[in-house]
């Protein structure tokens, strides 16, 4: 008798943690999906070293202003990816030819960029520009999001007065004979 | 007859003390002195958080009119002693343009109400920066109002030549700059306020307060 009136209870008890095991599996991916859309293109610039907060800003803007505000009937979005100074320019040169070098001082400023940007980013096709530092952590955010399970083919890189040594991706790159620097 | 209560005949007991010399008291007053000290050092981030809220709302609020672009309320020239006293400068008609900014963009542009409609827009978001920022939130805000006017003035020119439509973009851009970023003080508050940059994006919709096909010339 006992066992009669405790069975609908314990049916109802399983039926519960199916539910929130199928939550728990099923909710993310549905949140993830919702949450880049494959409509629209985003277009992240990276600011280089020595770029002041104000020019930065500056940068974002032109580009913004020269790109097309549509592309297929899609809207284009541009975001700045804010890589700050340190230590007035003296830590960038530091982090720079560290990584000139294929080595990176810290993930800390690349990892800081993802953060920021992550919940302004909500398309799929994105386009990666980096001017001169900025270009290490492009060629840094194109490695983390083209990892397994990413939209690889549909992540771009484009750099400008890069001094690293390849572009993300394999990208093609034209070197002037007259650049001292590099 | 009443009886006198001595020590000796007390019915309290000698083991008796004071609540706060008993160790549960302290384990269970702790956490509520914490979180009561901490609720009160929250206030004043509150606060900020809350103002924070009302001046991004104030920034993208405040908007051009077409009455603005029209001339309908323009200011009389205001007192040269008292023009450049202040960051924020004389704005008599509230429109939140300075009046001798206002006046030299009516003065340039009288026969072309688009200019003056996107030159208006830019000095107005400029205005903004210098008077309404003070952290990271209110600077995104007034970049994105900044990032609006700078689109409205592009449209002003075709893009059949990049050249020349990157040309007007910056001459009419460097005429408002100009005017407003006209003394030592405005220029280092602009430059004091990009401390405060961080990662952001655009705003989405349309980029001029004023509906260019709205108005006449």
């Amino acid at each position: 008798m006992l066992n009669q009136h405790s069975y609908p209870a314990e049916k109802k008890i399983v039926a519960a943690l199916i539910l929130v095991a199928i939550t728990t599996v099923f909710l993310p991916l549905s949140v993830r999906g919702a949450s880049c859309t494959n409509f629209g293109w985003t277009v992240v610039f990276v600011n280089g070293v020595f770029t002041d907060e104000g020019s930065a800003k500056i940068q974002r803007q032109d580009l913004e202003n020269v790109l097309p505000r549509e592309i297929n009937n899609e809207p284009v979005y541009v975001r700045l990816g804010h890589n700050p100074s340190h230590l007035g320019g003296g830590g960038d040169i530091i982090q720079s030819a560290a990584q000139a070098f294929g080595k990176s001082v810290s993930n800390f400023d690349r990892d800081t960029i993802l953060m920021q940007i992550h919940p302004q980013v909500t398309t799929q096709k994105i386009l990666l520009v980096g001017h001169s530092q900025g270009t290490f952590y492009t060629n840094a955010i194109h490695k983390y999001l083209s990892e397994p399970g990413a939209y690889k083919e549909s992540i771009a890189v484009y750099n400008l007065a890069t001094p690293a040594s390849y572009v993300a991706d394999g990208g093609q790159y034209l070197t002037s004979t007259n650049d001292k620097v590099i | 007859m009443t009886a006198t209560k001595t020590p000796e005949n007390s019915t309290i007991s000698k083991d008796w003390k004071p609540i706060y010399k008993r160790w549960w008291f302290w384990v269970i007053e702790v956490p509520f002195v914490i979180i009561f000290v901490g609720a009160l050092l929250r206030i004043p981030f509150l606060n900020e958080e809350e103002g924070t809220q009302i001046v991004v709302e104030q920034i993208h609020a405040q908007k051009l009119t077409i009455a603005d672009v029209m001339g309908d309320n323009l200011p009389p020239p205001p007192d040269p002693a008292q023009v450049d006293a202040t960051i924020e400068g004389i704005d008599v008609n509230w429109n939140g343009i300075r009046d001798d900014v206002e006046l030299a963009i009516f003065k340039k542009y009288p026969n072309s109400a688009k200019i003056r409609a996107a030159e208006l827009q830019y000095a107005k978001a400029l205005q903004k920066e210098l008077t309404l920022v003070f952290n990271s939130e209110t600077f995104v805000a007034t970049a994105q109002e900044t990032s609006r006017a700078s689109g409205c003035i592009a449209d002003l020119t075709s893009r059949d030549n990049l050249k020349i439509y990157i040309n007007n973009l910056k001459g009419y851009e460097k005429e408002v700059k100009d005017l407003q970023l006209n003394t030592k003080e405005r220029i280092s508050k602009e430059n004091t306020n990009s401390q405060f940059l961080t990662s952001f994006g655009g705003l989405e919709g349309v980029r001029c307060d004023v509906e260019p096909t709205l108005i006449p010339s």
